[in-house]
């Protein structure tokens, strides 16, 4: 009773990048124009700043952060969890940056760097031990609650933050071997480093025993917990990790614009980083990149309508919700699987 | 004393926001993030009868056809919804919450942009006040605690007493078995939504006539409801009205010694406290 | 190698297991009987550690195991399945395999080369043992159900466990199937696994089973050879004195 529910090999092609087994690092057509793409995009993340007029400049240093920003919460959602305090956590990077860069304490930025991630870390390691006892829908509104709970402490702690008004003037980092950051350009390279290291961790963190088993979590608890897995623990480590990668984007994002205020870390914010994960698919470590891509494009096409952008990135969301569940990644995927198709096929009629 | 009719007017408050959510959450298993949008429209209907019948029609009057108008139009718009977007959701609880999330952008920016992105206040409605020794009771805050009563114990009759009312808690608590039992899925989801969105409505609109109304109102009150949630138990109606009525009492107090402004951390430190130890809130039963 | 003493679950005032006491033995396929509603599924979650037991204890190899969370239990050396059949539905076979030997590959840190090599001899053995090479790359969640059965045994089996318990493992199959699975349980325990079962089909329990307990109302009724069991006056009672009729 032989069932005809064969799927071509391309479906266990997609999940490639997760598996482990060798089979799948053969070189392919896919590969090729995978390096291909890989090689255009960093030529063109080398060279672009030099094209762009000074407040392109600026918003592209600001596009890689956030990139930071969705990856660390693509890494939390790999666990199954879709949280709503992850920008909150940003800012407690932020603010601990912001802080310790004064003149007061005087410690330098790169020192800052290791200290936001860790307090980012150490929060939502303490945060989970509530909020990790929820799954689905709790879990979102518990950490909705959490994250607008520490909002209304960077507005409260008045002596420490600064209050609504938050804390202004805060320096560059200190030249690295010469290297000043006063500039727009060195800065974007600063981030864009940071950021594809963070990426490049992120992919190996996915494909190694330790991701996929999360990964297994998030796919069927029940099962995960009969076989032996510690189902709360690797949840854990998704969100600390997640977090501690937003508390690093948190502090190149107050330390770029020299000022921050609790106002920066609310739901738009928040709104904004879902809806990549939303539009772009969570998936793939480039499906968030893709959607934020989207987003920030939407958001300078229709610059002198500001106001509107928000309707349009709600309109977004629920279009693709709708009609590509799975994300602008999923489209992509398809679209150059369908690709390499017609090329085989080319290739075999003409040969 | 005075401090006692706080607690009662923000009990009020917070029960007839937070009971239309947990309506929402209990039947259909699926959150209406838009539902503080909800809240604010019913807010926004309340100023614009205001201004349309002000000086035509005394103010209670204003206040009940606002009332009616309000819940009657955010009612159907949160059935519009429901008819389409969570239909076609339906199978995707989660997408629902995002979309919804989505929606309330899309709500708020039009509501800037077609009225304005500041704040309206809205004239006292019932004037005068009540005075005696210890305390001074507005009318209009009695009239408020007054009708939000009224309404929870028209809910609490329809819910127990009526045919549909009890169809619904029988979705609520058991949605397979009451399709096994003929009912009606999706005639019950409809109601629901009607009456849960009726009821943010409503609530806006009480609030609105004390303080006043602005197009985050919306998302200032729903993370409030949410822990109220939380906290009362996922999924029980009584739970949430416990919870609202737990929490109003506490920032009360607070209010009163001075420590409002700690009253948002504080609150959600309780809800972190209660869910640590009572994963599925006070009273929740669920899976 | 498990023993039950005196296990009691009560959910408000209703005591779903009651003072349960039996014993399995090493090497054996071990078999809890009852009609429904008898407590059978409760037993299994407290044993696998879903539940905690109000009263009694629960000793596996002469360690208490009761309340101790699943995955701890598991570390133990007891795999249980689930009635409604649990795999990794977006992955393949083979990865739902893979994913089975998470105990025993130790840490998930580890990736070091030799741990591979075992890694794909053990999952070619599995995979042979139960018959489930050639579906090797097929997605879980597209298997029958037959299949999706098989394999959650496979991953179960991925953990070496001391004692598998599987949860209705011939429900909802036909006779074909029922063969099939039977067989692979029996060589599983010819080859050393100690097996408890949980089932409805009495006639199939009756030839699988070394030894039997029957249970009823959370209590035991009966312990031993099915060949005694079937003579049991309490235990023909039991399942003919229901009004749901009978199994087979």
């Amino acid at each position: 009773m032989k069932v005809r529910w064969q799927k071509n090999r391309a479906d266990v092609g997609d999940y490639g990048s997760e598996a482990p087994t060798a089979t799948h690092r053969v070189i392919n057509l896919r590969t090729w124009v995978l390096v291909a793409s890989i090689l255009g995009a960093a030529f063109a993340a080398l060279f672009l700043p030099f094209l762009l007029s000074t407040y392109d400049k600026e918003i592209l240093v600001l596009f890689v952060i956030n990139v930071m920003l969705v990856l660390g919460y693509r890494t939390i959602t790999t666990m199954g969890g879709w949280s709503f305090a992850h920008t909150a956590i940003m800012g407690l990077g932020s603010y601990t940056m912001a802080i310790l860069t004064q003149e007061e304490f005087g410690v330098s930025f790169w020192l800052t760097l290791p200290l936001a991630a860790v307090a980012a870390g150490i929060f939502s390691a303490l945060l989970s031990y509530p909020v990790l006892r929820t799954r689905g829908f709790y879990f979102f509104l518990s950490t909705f609650a959490a994250g607008e709970a520490l909002r209304q402490s960077y507005k409260q702690f008045t002596g420490i933050t600064g209050g609504t008004y938050g804390i202004s003037f805060i320096p560059r980092p200190e030249s690295i071997l010469g290297v000043s950051f006063e500039s727009t350009i060195s800065y974007y390279y600063l981030v864009l480093i940071f950021t594809i290291v963070i990426a490049i961790m992120l992919i190996m963190f996915n494909g190694s025993r330790f991701g996929r088993t999360i990964t297994a979590v998030a796919q069927n608890e029940e099962l995960s917990l009969s076989i032996g897995i510690n189902t709360r623990r690797y949840r854990m480590i998704a969100f600390v990790l997640g977090s501690a990668i937003a508390g690093v984007a948190g502090v190149f994002f107050a330390n770029f614009n020299g000022i921050i205020n609790p106002a920066d870390f609310g739901s738009s914010l928040m709104f904004k980083v879902i809806a990549a994960a939303i539009v772009g698919g969570v998936r793939t470590i480039w499906g968030p990149i893709l959607g934020l891509f989207y987003l920030t494009m939407l958001e300078e096409l229709f610059f002198s309508y500001a106001d509107w952008v928000p309707l349009l990135w709600g309109v977004s969301v629920i279009g693709i919700l709708i009609f590509a569940p799975n994300g602008l990644e999923s489209i992509a995927t398809s679209f150059l699987t369908r690709c390499r198709a017609s090329i085989t096929r080319l290739f075999d009629a003409l040969t | 004393m005075q401090i006692l009719v706080n607690m009662i007017s923000l009990s009020a408050f917070y029960v007839s926001f937070a009971l239309g959510l947990a309506l929402i959450f209990g039947v259909m298993r699926t959150i209406n993030l838009a539902h503080g949008e909800f809240y604010m429209l019913g807010g926004y209907v309340l100023w614009l009868v205001v201004v349309v019948l002000k000086g035509i029609v005394p103010g209670p009057a204003i206040f009940m056809v606002a009332l009616v108008v309000g819940c009657s139009t955010v009612g159907l718009l949160g059935l519009l919804l429901q008819l389409s977007l969570f239909r076609v959701l339906r199978s995707q609880p989660f997408a629902i919450l995002m979309a919804t999330l989505g929606l309330s952008y899309i709500i708020q920016v039009l509501v800037m942009q077609f009225i304005g992105p500041m704040g309206r206040s809205v004239p006292t409605l019932f004037r005068g006040f009540i005075r005696t020794e210890t305390m001074i009771i507005p009318y209009q805050r009695l009239a408020v605690a007054g009708l939000v009563f009224v309404a929870i114990t028209v809910l609490w009759i329809f819910l127990t007493r009526t045919k549909p009312g009890r169809t619904v808690r029988a979705v609520a608590q058991n949605p397979r078995g009451a399709i096994l039992q003929g009912i009606s899925l999706a005639r019950v989801s409809a109601m629901t939504m009607l009456i849960g969105t009726g009821l943010a409505a409503f609530s806006g609109i009480l609030i609105g006539s004390i303080n006043s109304v602005h197009p985050f109102m919306g998302t200032d009150a729903l993370w409030r409801a949410f822990i109220i949630i939380i906290v009362g138990g996922v999924g029980s109606i009584p739970g949430a009205a416990i919870a609202a009525v737990l929490f109003a009492v506490l920032d009360t107090s607070l209010n009163a010694t001075g420590m409002g402004h700690l009253a948002p951390m504080i609150d959600a430190l309780l809800m972190l406290g209660v869910l640590s130890f009572f994963p599925h809130g006070l009273m929740g039963t669920r899976e | 190698m498990l023993i039950l003493k005196s296990v009691t679950r009560r959910f408000g005032n209703l005591a779903a297991v009651d003072g349960l006491s039996f014993e399995v033995k090493k090497g054996e396929i071990f078999g809890l009987m009852g009609p429904n509603g008898s407590g059978k599924t409760t037993a299994f979650n407290l044993i696998s550690g879903f539940l905690k037991p109000s009263a009694g204890e629960i000793l596996l190899n002469g360690q208490k195991i009761g309340g101790l969370s699943p995955h701890r239990i598991a570390g133990r050396g007891l795999v249980r399945t689930f009635q409604i059949t649990s795999v990794y539905s977006d992955w393949t076979v083979r990865q739902n395999i893979e994913m089975g030997h998470h105990l025993i590959l130790g840490g998930s840190l580890s990736t070091v080369a030799d741990r591979r090599v075992d890694l794909e001899a053990s999952c070619e053995t599995i995979l042979t043992f139960l018959r489930l090479k050639e579906y090797e790359h097929r997605k879980a969640g597209l298997l029958p159900a037959g299949l999706r059965r098989t394999l959650s045994i496979a991953t179960a089996m991925a953990c070496r466990p001391l004692l598998l318990l599987l949860d209705e493992p011939l429900a909802g199959l036909n006779a074909s199937e029922k063969l099939a699975v039977g067989g692979s349980i029996s060589q599983l325990r010819d080859n050393g696994v100690t097996i408890m079962l949980v089932e409805h089909d009495v006639r199939s329990m009756m030839s699988l089973c070394d030894r039997l307990v029957v249970i009823n109302f959370g209590r035991k009724i009966a312990e031993g050879e099915p060949q005694e069991i079937r003579k049991n006056p309490d235990v023909i009672e039991a399942y003919l004195g229901r009004s749901e009729g009978s199994y087979a």
